[in-house]
């Protein structure tokens, strides 16, 4: 697995890592929908690449029949790039009462699941914001196993201007 | 309306199109016709696909919801608007 980090804390331009405490601030998610274990580098408004190993534990994965090894359902690939960009897009508190963010995925354009994430993966989960309009913002999420891409989507994600920013 | 405009606006039927991946021809837009609500149909997540494309392909900025509600009233307003922001040909 080849991911790049930043040392300390604090926002940079280089970006910076994101603690699980922080990253539970900015999401409303918890276990076992909590798709990010990780964030290794977050440049706050413009991009995350987040971590999340895959275990046989969680809802996503299925057995199916015969001898095909466990495989995680692809939609959550699409989970996991939505959390991803909400990490990007949104700032910690920033929800009601200073809680967790309220946020949706408003649109999920061009989804591909090139392969499937067993048991033992740790998906590389990339999230760019590439546009905003209004409380809009537009995000292409990728992710990636070992350096190759498995899952890319174009999401758009509603997130109120005033926990978006700041 | 000059051949430049109506190129310009050729175009603009066409990024909307492409970009929205909708399925009609771009003679069956009126250069009058209301692009959200019951005129083409579009929504906000259209709007935000629209403000990128016209980014990429013009390179003109719709900076926030006011000026695109006027930018996007019409293929003519669009027109306009991207004429008042420097575009010269198609």
């Amino acid at each position: 697995m080849s991911v790049s980090a930043t040392s300390g804390r604090g926002s940079t331009d280089q970006g910076s890592a994101l603690t699980l405490d922080e990253i539970l601030a900015i999401l409303p998610h918890r276990s076992p929908f909590l798709m990010v274990d990780r964030v290794v580098e977050r440049r706050h408004g413009h991009s995350c690449l987040a971590l999340k190993r895959v275990t046989f534990g969680e809802p996503g994965i299925r057995t199916g029949e015969g001898p095909a090894l466990p495989e995680l359902n692809p939609l959550f690939l699409v989970e996991a790039m939505s959390q991803t960009a909400a990490l990007a897009a949104a700032k910690p508190g920033g929800g009601a009462a200073g809680g967790p963010m309220v946020g949706y995925l408003a649109a999920i354009r061009n989804f591909r699941a090139v392969r499937r994430a067993v048991p033992g993966d740790t998906l590389e989960i990339r999230a760019e914001v590439v546009g905003r309009f209004g409380d809009l913002v537009k995000v292409m999420g990728t992710v990636d196993v070992d350096g190759e891409r498995i899952g890319e989507a174009e999401l758009t994600l509603s997130v109120p201007r005033e926990v978006e920013r700041g | 309306m000059s051949e430049d405009d109506k190129a310009i606006a050729l175009k603009m039927k066409n990024l909307i199109i492409s970009r929205l991946k909708l399925e009609i021809e771009p003679e069956e837009i009126a250069n009058d016709q209301p692009l959200f609500g019951e005129g083409l149909g579009l929504d906000s997540i259209d709007a935000l696909e629209l403000v990128l494309g016209l980014e990429q392909e013009f390179g003109v900025k719709i900076e926030d919801e006011e000026v695109g509600v006027k930018a996007f009233a019409s293929i003519d307003a669009l027109v306009a608007f991207v004429r008042e922001k420097g575009h010269q040909t198609a």
